[in-house]
């Protein structure tokens, strides 16, 4: 791997990162979240440093000639387990919604009947006093 | 005994007015002492106000929670708030006759089922649905009653009663979205109801079309499939609850 991809791979890998704590810094990401781009630019970051045991993983034990292959195989699996992840959130927050939409739609019901109510309650409260 | 019942009829409606007005005078009609609540599944149209023009009580969900089944999760909290011994539900599309409620209702009074479809395929009376609909109720029917292993006719069927022990089990225990007719039908199994199904009559709906069009029938169809994978690999959870808390 020449040294210019290791070094772009590093600058690329190192704003990443910035960019990830900053969210979580700034609340725009959860940690829970934030956990896999973590993982991913910390993986950028190692290319430049790792370079000669992902290239012995990829020849030895997976059987990949060409080293470079190895990092389109983690990025793409990266993003199909990062895609999995949102679907069961995804999925969660359907749930969530729905219980909302349930929730709000019975507390509505219950504030127009305790409107309802007011205005006999208060004609009743001059009497009473009386 | 029966007197102390409180029995909910949940109508459940999206972009109805036109036949609401049918519906509810038909329910203030054959009133049965049973209480009636309408839920407005996010309708663009005049619904909610039909349901305030004939003083009935109205949830209305702020956006639509996705078809029938989105509806069915507020008349399970609604019931299990106000402690509610008995739900129907009823299709505020003008299909589902008021005079017919006692039959649905009577298997769980009796102590009979937890759960019972209103089926018109039964008796064959009364409006029995498009052909293509048919097609795909008649194979859901039969995955449900191999499931089941008891015969069910009308699986898509809107016009259903529950009893308590489906009530708390929905209203308070599972808190995950349901699919559809199927899904819930299933679910309710495997947490311990007794299903039964009873003879009713339907009528064809008044104005409006149905939503399900030729396109979403088999959308529906493939769906349907997915849900019925999915309801039986939640076996185990929902056992799982019941057995913890006595749901």
């Amino acid at each position: 791997m020449g040294l210019k991809i290791k070094v772009l791979a590093f600058i690329i890998g190192l704003i990443f990162f910035g960019f990830v704590l900053r969210s979580l810094r700034k609340n725009v990401m959860r940690p829970s979240y934030a956990f896999l781009w973590i993982c991913m630019s910390l993986f950028l970051l190692s290319i430049s440093v790792l370079e000669p045991l992902y290239k012995w993983i990829s020849v030895n034990i997976i059987g990949i000639v060409d080293a470079r292959h190895i990092i389109y195989i983690a990025l793409i699996g990266f993003l199909l387990v990062y895609v999995f992840y949102l679907t069961g959130r995804i999925s969660q927050m359907s749930d969530q919604i729905q219980i909302l939409i349930s929730q709000t739609s019975i507390l509505e019901q219950e504030i127009k009947d305790l409107r309802k109510q007011e205005p006999a309650e208060k004609k009743r409260t001059p009497e009473t006093n009386n | 005994m029966r007197a102390k019942m409180k029995i909910l009829v949940a109508v459940i409606a999206f972009n109805e007015e036109k036949n609401l007005p049918f519906v509810l005078e038909d329910l203030q009609t054959h009133n049965f002492g049973y209480d009636i609540l309408l839920i407005d599944n996010g309708s663009i149209d005049n619904t909610r106000r039909v349901g305030e023009k004939y003083g009935v009580k109205t949830l209305t969900h702020c956006i639509n929670s996705g078809g029938p089944a989105g509806t069915v999760r507020s008349y399970f909290l609604y019931a299990y708030k106000y402690g509610y011994d008995i739900v129907c539900q009823f299709d505020g599309d003008g299909q589902h006759i008021a005079s017919e409620l006692p039959n649905i209702v009577e298997p769980i009074l009796k102590g009979e089922a937890d759960y019972v479809i209103g089926s018109r395929f039964i008796k064959k009376e009364g409006f029995q649905s498009t052909p293509i609909r048919r097609v795909g109720i008649y194979l859901f029917n039969k995955i449900d009653s191999y499931i089941l292993g008891i015969p069910i006719t009308d699986i898509t069927s809107g016009f259903r009663a529950y009893g308590r022990r489906v009530i708390r089990f929905f209203g308070h225990y599972y808190k995950h979205e349901i699919y559809s007719t199927s899904h819930l039908l299933l679910l309710s199994h495997f947490a311990g109801a007794r299903i039964k199904e009873v003879p009713v009559r339907m009528r064809e709906r008044m104005y409006g079309s149905s939503e399900f069009t030729p396109m979403r029938s088999a959308s529906y169809m493939i769906k349907g499939l997915i849900n019925v994978i999915g309801s039986l690999l939640q076996r185990q959870q929902v056992r799982r609850i019941v057995e913890s808390y006595g749901a």
